[in-house]
Formats: structure tokens, sequence, C-alpha cells
């Protein structure tokens, strides 16, 4: 008997509401839309985290929320978490340009304490409306690549104008560090209507460059007569590591933190990056590490010069990786000895001062007495 | 005998031949059949097919922990009924249990925002009053939130949405390192991350409340506001 209340008891424990406050929204992607007189659209998201003792509001707000309306303004634990929402455009919007507005959801918590958490989910939406005349927006893109590899120009056009674009093509002039124009590549010629957008893609091999380094790449898009500039630049990767610097001074008979900073030039994950020093036929190993594509990194490793002379010594800074390649590079490192005052010094220095005591003493003494004679 | 023996090994030869042509045809007719049939045998090899979608979800959790660090469901900072004491300038209330010259009672826990969704979002926390001399009015009052994060890389940054506060020194610096004055509204994350052990931001309040205050009850409201991180 006793073990069917208790039944009945964890059966109305699981009707309590949950006291954690919580709030989700489904699908999440923000919407982007092109400004049509009159559009609309019905949208349907699922609302999550009505309670008995909390309800969860819905409204539109920001640039004209008055064009979003829903089913229903407030989601209780009892009309279901079904929320249907329309876009309703008007026939004409004035100001030209990205309108910015959110659909909303948010907990309504039961009561208010001096300071109450409250929780929000929002959809972005972005109407565009046309520029007047011909509007391009334009993106430029050209990812990194390693030597021998296609270089990709990514070149994305909107037409965010009210006319269509009769004839629009795009030039690519790639450029050396040295501002020396190497290659120029052209599109096909296209047509794009008021609100369409267009993807131009360029190839090129990137063998037909200067090789490993940094290039410049200008694109410059072409439609009715008009001109827009837009500039990227990309790194042409080579499998090999740069010793950029590395410590210069050790201290004479001490474990030294020795530092090599060193920079990939490849891009992609160098596995087995380590580094070694020679100093006077002794050396140190760094540990094992990896570098990320154009990577910079510290290795570090602690180098004993224990038995060797203070001054300037040669050094080996070597870098392995990648299996069997070898970045080398012969420095210099200077020893410097430290002053340290040691007790015996201390001592020294107080016998020292006593003696003089007592010779300016002795001296003292001694004048006093001939005076006194 | 032998003539017997003769046709005999005709008739065999026949009878092997009519044996062979007839099996051929016998066993192109049963495939067939089998071809006829194999709609109605599909069961007899049926193959399974699990059908699920996973919508995208954006969901957040607003949940009062305790300084043990458990979850104890919803709450708000309530400092109770009070007033300044001791002929103080100030009371100093905060949710780490402080209550200097404050007769009230005390608040010791932070807020948890954690995200329970499948996507990485935007997180902005805004106030209702949006600032100290709004909340509490008085001579300087003081009304600060501090940002931690209960999970190590929990607050992330994107390309498009940086966030807005210094939060370089979030992790594990409960208290110490981010407080901030209260704003309006302050983008904390611009990707507050979703995977299990790196989704939770904690948030706790410093109230220096003037004897010079407003009186009566002083109400604020703290939203944390998502969208889908870009």
């Amino acid at each position: 008997m006793r073990c069917k209340y208790l039944i009945v008891l964890i059966l109305l424990s699981a009707l309590i509401p949950s006291a954690s406050a919580l709030i989700g929204i489904s699908p999440t992607d923000p919407q982007y839309i092109n400004f049509q007189p009159g559009l609309e659209i019905e949208y349907t998201y699922k609302i999550y985290g009505a309670t008995a003792t909390t309800d969860i509001l819905v409204y539109s707000e920001g640039d004209l929320n008055e064009t979003i309306t829903f089913d229903k303004d407030r989601i209780t634990s009892e009309n279901g978490y079904i929320l249907k929402a329309t876009l309703k455009l008007p026939d004409r919007i004035e100001k030209p340009g990205p309108h910015k507005l959110f659909i909303s959801v948010q907990t309504s918590p039961g009561f208010l304490g001096p300071i109450t958490p409250s929780e929000k989910a929002q959809i972005p939406f972005t109407i565009f409306v046309p520029y007047p005349g011909k509007y391009v927006e334009s993106h430029f893109n050209v990812d990194n690549v390693n030597l021998g590899e296609e270089i990709n120009f990514i070149i994305n056009l909107i037409n965010r104008g009210s006319q269509d674009l009769n004839t629009v093509y795009s030039t690519i002039d790639i450029y050396d560090s040295r501002d020396v124009k190497l290659k120029t590549l052209e599109t096909e010629r296209t047509f794009i209507k008021s609100g369409e957008s267009k993807d131009f893609l360029l190839k090129y091999n990137s063998s037909n460059l200067l090789g490993g380094g940094t290039y410049k790449a200008i694109a410059k898009v072409h439609y009715d007569g008009e001109t827009q500039e837009l500039e990227d630049s990309f790194r042409i990767g080579t499998l090999n590591i740069d010793i950029l610097n590395h410590t210069r001074e050790l201290k004479k008979d001490t474990i030294n933190k020795f530092n090599i900073e060193i920079q990939s030039n490849w891009n992609d994950i160098i596995d087995n990056v380590y580094g070694k020093i020679i100093i006077d036929n002794k050396q140190s190993e760094t540990p094992t590490t990896k570098l990320d594509r154009f990577a910079k990194e510290t290795l570090t490793t602690f180098f004993d010069t224990a038995g060797l002379e203070k001054g300037v010594h040669e050094v080996n800074v070597s870098v392995f990786y990648d299996k069997n390649r070898i970045t080398s590079k012969i420095s210099q490192v200077k020893i410097v000895e430290e002053f340290k005052i040691s007790m015996t010094m201390v001592l020294t220095a107080v016998i020292i001062l006593i003696v003089l005591l007592d010779i300016i003493w002795l001296i003292i003494s001694k004048r006093k007495k001939k005076k006194n004679e | 005998m032998t003539r017997m023996a003769e046709l005999s090994n005709k008739m065999l030869a026949f009878l092997v031949i009519a044996a062979m042509v007839i099996s051929v045809f016998g066993t192109i007719a049963s495939l067939s059949k089998l071809g006829e049939l194999s709609p109605l045998v599909t069961g007899a090899s049926s193959t399974g097919i699990v059908n699920l979608t996973v919508e995208k979800l954006l969901s957040i959790n607003f949940t009062f922990q305790n300084e043990a660090g458990a979850k104890v469901g919803a709450g708000n900072f309530s400092w109770g009924t009070g007033s300044v004491t001791g002929g103080a300038s100030y009371a100093n209330l905060s949710s780490r249990g402080t209550t200097d010259n404050w007769n009230g009672s005390s608040v010791t826990g932070s807020m948890n925002i954690e995200n329970t969704g499948n996507r990485g979002v935007k997180l902005v926390i805004s106030s209702a009053n949006g600032s100290a001399a709004t909340f509490a009015g008085g001579t300087a009052p003081i009304y600060r939130w501090n940002f931690s994060e209960q999970e190590v890389s929990s607050c992330l940054n994107t390309t498009n949405s940086e966030y807005n506060l210094n939060l370089t020194k979030l992790a594990g610096s409960f208290w110490e390192n981010s407080t901030f004055n209260v704003n309006s509204s302050v983008t904390l994350c611009g990707n507050l991350t979703f995977q299990g052990a790196a989704d939770e931001i904690l948030m706790g309040i410093y109230i220096g409340l003037p004897s010079d205050s407003k009186t009566g009850d002083l109400i604020d409201v703290i939203t944390a506001t998502i969208s889908e991180a870009t």
C-alpha cells in the first residue's frame, strides 16, 4: 500500500513544473530577403520553455518591425509551442539599403525580484531595399596556398541596385611584395538582374608566380561603365621553417633557458618540429611539437654552460621537421659571468675594513700623543 | 541382343539431349517466374530505414548556481528588505555573500548562463535600468556585474561578432578580473559555444548602495539575448 502511495507521489512530482528557466527556438537561420512590393512569406517556429509559471512573450523589434505579425503574442504551457510568423512587405519602402529586424521570444518571469534574469532568443531578418540606379555589393577573397597548388580568386557580386546590370566582369591583377605587377586575369562577361548575385571564380597555378612569399591581388569589378576596386593578399607556402631569433646571452656555470623563435612558411601543419643547439661540442634539444600554418612559435630547451669559458662562442642552431628537413643557422652567443657576493668576499671586506680602522686609530693616537708631548 | 543394345544407346543419347534442353528451358522459366514474384518476397531480405531530422536549435538556460557549483533552478538576486546601517555612507552587497552595513538578507551564488542548444550563439546581456543611477539613485551609487567562464573556452569571438567587454582573463577568475559597470547592453560573447564542456558563463552582481538612495522596491531585469553566431 505504502509503495502505491510512493508511486503516486513520484508521478505527481513529475507534473511539477521545472524551476529552471529556459528558452529555445527552432529553426535558427537568419533570413535575408530582397525587397519585393507586397511580398508575403510565412514562417513556422517551435518555441520551447513555456511552463506553468513562465510564459513566453512573442514580438518583433528593430527596423520595419511592423512587417512581421504572429498568430499569438504569448506562448503558454497550454496553447502549444508552434508559432506562425508572417512577413508582409509594404508596396514601397523609402529608405534603400539593409533593414534589420528580429523575431524575439522572451521568458516572462512569474514574479519580479530585485534583480531578475530573463532569457531571450532572436532570429534576425535583413531586408534589402534596392538602391536607386546601379549599385553593386562586392566581396573578394583569396586563400593562401602551397607552391604548386591552384590559387582560387573568388569575387562575389550582389546587385543591390534597382536596375539590372547588363555587362559585368572583373579583372584581377597580381602583384609581388614590391608592387610589381606579375599577371592579369579576366572573368567572363555576364548579366545580373536586380537583387541577384553572381560568383566569379578564377584559378591560377601558384607555380607560375615567383615562388614562396606574400602577394597582393587587386580585383576591379566593371559594371555598365562603372568600376569598383577590391584588394586582398595571399601567401604561397613553401615547406620550410625560418629561424627568426634565439637567446643571445647565457650565464656561466648555470643551466640556462635557451629560446629559438621560428616561423613556418607552409600553408599546412608541420609535424615533428624540434630544435637543437650546439655550443663547443655541448648540445641540447627542445621537445618535439607541431607548427600551425604560417605560425610563429618559440622552441625552448635548457643548456648547461658548466665548463665553458666566458666570452663569445659560436652556436649552431638547427630546427628539424617533416622527418628529414633541417634549417640551420650559425650564430653567436655570449657567456657572461654573473657577479655574486659570496660570504668569503663579505668576510674579507670586513677584515680589510677593521684593519683600515685600526690603522686610522693608530695614526690618530700617535698624533694625539705627539701633541701631548 | 546387339541390335537392342544399339537402339538403346541412340535412345539414351536422345534422352540425354532432351533432358538437357528441358533443364535449360526449365531453369530460364524458373528464373523468370522468381523475377515476377520478387515484389512479393522482399520481406525475406528487408532493409530497415532510420529516418530522423535534427533541427538547429537556439536555446539558453539562466539558472541560479550556489557557491558549491550546483545549479539550484530559477531564482533572482534578492537581498530582502533592509537599510544602510550604522551611519555608514554605503552598504556593500555582493552575490558572493557580502552584506556590509546592511540589515537585510544576503545572496551567495551566481547566475549560470548555459547554451543548451546545438548552435554557437552571440550572447548579449542587457539591463532594463542600464546604470547605477537609474537603478539605485543617491550619491555615487555602484551597480556592477561580473562575468567569468564556468567552463573554459565557452566565450569566444567571431570575425563578424566581436565582444565588447575585455574578457581575456575570464577563465577561472570569478569575481577578480572581470567586473564592469552595468550598461544598458553589452555583447558578452561573439560565440558562446554549445559543446558540453564549454558552454557556461557565470554572472555575479555587486551593489554599492548609498545611504541616500531611492527607497522602496529597487527592481531590475537582466536579459540574456541570444542569436545564432555568424
